[in-house]
């Protein structure tokens, strides 16, 4: 296999909003190269995201402040800090930029503001588009590498030197020198369940947890990686999995196995995301679900709001007309979002030297619990920020040792032998830790999944790509992802194994009240001998 | 069980020579969707190429053709039975269903779909009227997945002369709608191929988001243009021989009804034949033909006195005022007459009339009919008697009925009761029926690529080996008729009234 050499200033990892705004905020001063796993532009969370995607202070009634307020209360206590000030401050200067880049948001003549769950004042606009930030990367000068996957970050005394990526259009291997490098992966929902052709979670198949998986392996440091955020799609049928997501607004709908609406009631401002999941949930446990495990949901209360939210959730109106409101269906929580990632300063660096993140890879900002809106605009904010420090970072010496070792280990994956292919591997993990590390989480379950994670790690090293084509092997991204996959999911259920406390995203039900003196992150990094779980860790220090 | 008998393209340039299809059974329960049959090829048979990513329109990664059209594999349902996958036309192949966007993403960067300004506004957020912003929102349902760029016939026919739909829509008519915007997206709109639309409609039919690109795109952008007086050389000059002599064709508005002398042929009636400016001047022989129908039929009938242009070549090369004036005349003179129907054997008549009068002057008091569906109505009524006659016949949808007014059994129907008639289907057809190329002001701006464009729709009815092809729009006769002049194809074209004279007679 020959291996292609490339140098940059910076390498930017992923190509969502919080990796283009890196980009171009990198580019003004420094040489930049992006890789991104699929299509830029249209790949990741943010490829998906038109709407009220952002949330920033621009109201006469608003602050920062307040919107720093409102973050903090959401993170039940965990969020840093100094991270939040950063997000609400800066969040006005780095939504509007959005629109000098192309977009235009919804005006009447002013920007029209829609205020979701959690938040104090209307604050919420759109819609940003994805591809508008990946054209200002390309006008800055970015060199961009679409459908191009890191594998492997190098590391020499301490300090990034470089990575190591596969071309998935032709198979290269790349060896891409660089003085700082920063990770713009996105989160790794794809750990939790399988439907038909994806997990359950309305996030993209590409949220693999590449950056937590290789952020690690370099020696950055994680934080809360225990509190992975939900809400509720259909589960039934299977093809609708991760399709739509039903709001609050629609709790109407929900009937139990006795035919009873039970939630038509109470009052809509009573009932957060959290608590409908919870009261769902609940009924599940009762016996009450639905026959494929969920509840069952009367579309007919879409109907109404069809038209009339057409923009403000993404493709409403064309999906539901295709799963066909009227309908009874069948709900479920699916996962959606990552507030725990890499730990970061104030300048997104991380306990590398020269190793930054940002966005979903980031942790730290939304604690244990995230504000609907507030994702976009932390790419916004953070991307920024990442960009423009790592820029000025100093190079150091790529080790070409570890460019031909993991030169072997990807040779190794391609021409392996063993009787599990990487779509395999990939869906026992995603069921194991759909079933037991999700939801109502248990001591029992936990230590039973995380024996599995193990036992599937053992059958990983027997998977292999059934085809030997160069060109668009994308079992060869699967089998790597299946790594990182592996990382992350074990981070997040022994991570969940060691907060005995329920608190946001993180519910036991062995230990179903929020406990004071968990009032602290947990924080993982590699030690000589594994992960190292730190717990009692305050982010304000 | 029920199955899915999926033919899939395959294709590795480091592997193969040539492509090649491959079949493989999929189980198959209520709403299958197409990315589960790719996904279920894939763990079951073998690893094959293809994209996605977000199972839910938004990505726009998934576009593969089905039978043909243009689709989204993530939230397409197939039937049990038989389908074909391939990748999107028009692009390069990377391996099987996967296409190499780069050309048209660079394309669409070149020419700046960012915003241009010499400097940002003073204060911001700045305010800005909502009609233009929601004007713009319109657009910014794209979500590039390309299906339009396949499903273009333009794309193919005029090469690097257009940018296609995708890119004229999401980047150029975005930005020539935002009010911040300072570039001269117009000029820029015409460089990059706004007069090589022919209103074919196939953009909109295949559109995940129901952008109606005809319409908001191309009209408008045209519109905006006129109005700033960058016109296209042919379309003004039928437009400006529309506002002298009431027709396109340079012809005496007096001559209109010459090809009716002696016919005797009432001004006023209940039942209007609208005839068309086509039929009135360059195939007669369609409006006769409507005539010995109407007549054999005892229909009482009327064709107006002073019928001028329906509006549609100058309202889909942007003369709106021009139309308006058109199309109030005709109106009023259709209500004097006391039409309480008014019957068009031109689709395109039919479609202005139909969908565009009511918007320009109101509900209008006579109900709109193309001669297919009163030809329906005549035949179940054994109001006219056809007799034999022999021979295979397949039928081409014009875009102007069939997908912009939804007209598509009623001339199946007719042409299915005239006896000794083997009907046969080209493919596709409906919904997906490829367009003639002369519509929307290419035959006469861009003649070449309208002929072009008919050329290769002939290679589908040459596949069916019918020796006759039947239309239902004076214009796509007209473009056919050329087209085989050109290419030599052997094969005979004629308006559904022809055959239907031919059938009365024999």
């Amino acid at each position: 296999m020959h291996v292609q050499v490339l140098d940059t200033d910076v390498l930017v990892i992923g190509g969502g909003a919080a990796g283009a705004r890196c980009a171009i905020h990198a580019a003004g001063s420094a040489k930049v190269i992006l890789l991104d796993k699929s299509l830029f532009g249209y790949s990741g969370s943010s490829g998906m995201h038109p709407g009220w995607n952002m949330s920033a202070s621009i109201s006469a009634l608003d602050s920062p402040e307040r919107h720093f307020q409102d973050t903090m209360k959401s993170s039940c206590g965990l969020a840093n800090p100094k991270l939040v000030r950063i997000l609400a401050e800066e969040a006005t200067g780095a939504v509007l930029e959005c629109e000098r880049h192309g977009a235009i948001f919804r005006r009447d003549p002013s920007i029209v503001l829609h205020q979701p769950g959690g938040h104090s004042v209307p604050r919420a606009m759109g819609p940003a588009f994805m591809w508008m930030e990946s054209n200002e990367a390309r006008r800055m000068g970015v060199k961009v590498l679409e459908e191009t996957m890191a594998t492997k970050l190098l590391v020499s005394d301490g300090k990034v030197t470089g990575a190591t990526a596969i071309d998935l259009r032709d198979g290269g291997f790349k060896a891409i020198k660089a003085k700082s490098i920063v990770l713009a992966t996105g989160g790794g929902e794809q750990i939790f369940g399988w439907g038909t052709v994806a997990a359950r979670s309305p996030c993209p198949i590409e949220l693999t947890g590449d950056g937590y998986a290789m952020g690690y392996e370099a020696g950055a440091e994680l934080v809360d990686m225990e509190f992975n955020q939900s809400l509720l799609g259909l589960m039934y049928p299977p093809q609708f999995i991760g399709a739509t997501n039903i709001s609050t607004g629609l709790k109407d709908g929900f009937i139990d196995s006795d035919g009873k609406y039970w939630l038509k009631d109470t009052p809509i401002p009573k009932i957060t995301r959290a608590m409908m999941i919870k009261e769902i949930l609940q009924k599940i446990e009762e016996g009450k679900g639905s026959p494929h495990g969920g509840i069952l949901f009367d579309s007919k209360v879409i109907l109404p709001t069809v038209e009339k939210e057409m923009f403000t959730r993404v493709a409403f109106h064309e999906i539901w007309k295709k799963v066909g409101c009227g309908e009874i269906l069948e709900v479920y929580p699916n996962f959606m979002y990552f507030m725990g990632g890499i730990k970061i300063d104030e300048r997104c660096e991380t306990n590398v030297k020269g190793l930054f993140a940002c966005g979903e890879a980031a942790g730290g900002i939304h604690g244990a619990n995230r504000l609907g809106t507030n994702s976009f605009t932390d790419c916004l904010v953070f991307g920024s920020r990442a960009g423009t420090y790592a820029a000025r970072s100093e190079g150091g010496e790529m080790d070409w040792d570890q460019v031909e070792e993991e030169k072997d280990r990807i040779k190794g994956i391609m021409e392996g032998e063993g009787e599990f292919r990487p779509y395999q591997i990939r869906q026992k993990l995603q069921r194991c830790i759909w079933e037991n590390g999700s939801f109502r989480r248990n001591e029992v379950k936990l230590r039973r999944t995380l024996r599995e994670i193990r036992k599937i790690g053992k059958e990983a090293e027997l998977m292999h790509p059934a085809s030997t084509t160069r060109i668009f092997n994308y079992e060869l991204v699967e089998a790597i992802e299946c790594y990182n996959m592996l990382m992350t999911a074990e981070m997040v259920v022994r991570a969940a194994l060691l907060r005995r406390e329920s608190r946001g995203s993180h519910q036991r039900e062995d230990y179903p009240l929020t406990d004071d003196n968990w009032a602290t992150n947990i924080l993982i990094w590699k030690g000589k001998r594994g992960m190292v779980f730190k717990k009692g860790v305050r982010m304000d220090e | 069980m029920d199955e899915v008998k999926a033919k899939i393209f395959r294709y590795d340039p480091s592997q193969d020579r040539e492509p090649r299809y491959e079949a493989y059974s999929i189980p198959w329960r209520d709403r299958t969707t197409l990315l589960e049959v790719l996904r279920y090829v894939y763990e079951h048979y073998e690893p094959i190429a293809f994209r996605y990513g977000c199972r839910s329109m938004l990505c726009g990664r998934c576009g593969v053709e089905l039978n043909g059209k243009p689709v989204l594999a993530c939230m397409t349902f197939v039937e049990p039975g038989d389908i074909e996958v391939e990748p999107l036309r028009g692009f390069p192949i990377i391996r099987d269903l996967v296409i190499d966007r780069t050309k048209a993403e660079l394309r669409s960067f070149e020419g700046s779909p960012q915003l241009l300004r010499a400097k940002p506004p003073e204060e911001e957020p700045e305010k800005l009227p909502s009609q233009a912003v929601s004007r713009c929102m319109d657009l910014l349902k794209c979500r590039t997945c390309y299906l339009c760029q396949a499903a273009c016939p333009m794309v193919e026919a005029a090469q690097d002369n257009t940018v296609g739909p995708a890119i004229m829509s999401r980047n150029i008519a975005l930005r020539a709608y935002d009010p911040r915007d300072e570039g001269d997206r117009l000029t820029e709109a015409i460089d990059e191929g706004l007069w090589y639309c022919s209103n074919c409609a196939n953009c909109k039919e295949v559109c995940p988001r129901e952008i109606d690109i005809p319409a908001i795109v191309i009209e408008d952008l045209r519109a905006m243009a006129v109005e700033r007086g960058l016109t296209n050389p042919a379309h003004k000059r039928f437009a400006s021989s529309i506002k002298e002599n009431h027709n396109p064709y340079r012809e005496a508005h007096e001559d209109r009804l010459r090809w009716a002398d002696g016919l005797n042929v009432s001004n006023e009636a209940e039942t209007m034949f609208f005839v068309g400016c086509t039929s009135a001047y360059r195939r007669q022989e369609i409006a006769k033909s409507t005539v010995k129908i109407l007549r054999e039929a005892d229909v009482e009938f009327g064709i107006p006195k002073d019928e001028r242009c329906c509006g549609s070549p100058i309202l889909r090369a942007g003369y709106r005022d021009l139309a308006k004036e058109m199309v109030e005349h005709g109106a009023q003179a259709l209500k004097e007459a006391g039409a309480k129907r008014v019957i068009c054997s031109c689709a395109g008549c039919y479609k202005t009339l139909k969908l565009e009068w009511p918007k320009l002057v109101g509900e209008l008091p006579f109900e709109v009919i193309h001669m297919s569906q009163y030809l329906v109505d005549l035949v179940r009524n054994g109001k006219i008697a056809l007799r034999e006659v022999k021979g295979k016949v397949t039928y081409h949808d014009p875009c102007h009925l069939g997908r912009h007014c939804g007209v598509y059994d009623e001339p199946r129907e007719v042409l299915k009761s005239i006896p000794g008639i083997e009907f046969v289907e080209m493919n596709p057809n409906r919904e997906n029926s490829l367009c003639c190329g002369a519509g929307g002001g290419v035959e006469a701006a861009l003649p070449d690529t309208a002929i072009k464009t008919a050329i290769s729709a002939l290679e589908k009815v040459r596949e069916t080996r019918a020796k006759l092809l039947v239309s239902t729009y004076p214009f796509c006769k007209t473009n056919f008729l050329d087209a085989i002049a050109e290419s030599g194809e052997k094969l005979e074209v004629c308006d559904l009234t022809e055959l239907i004279v031919k059938s009365m007679r024999s």
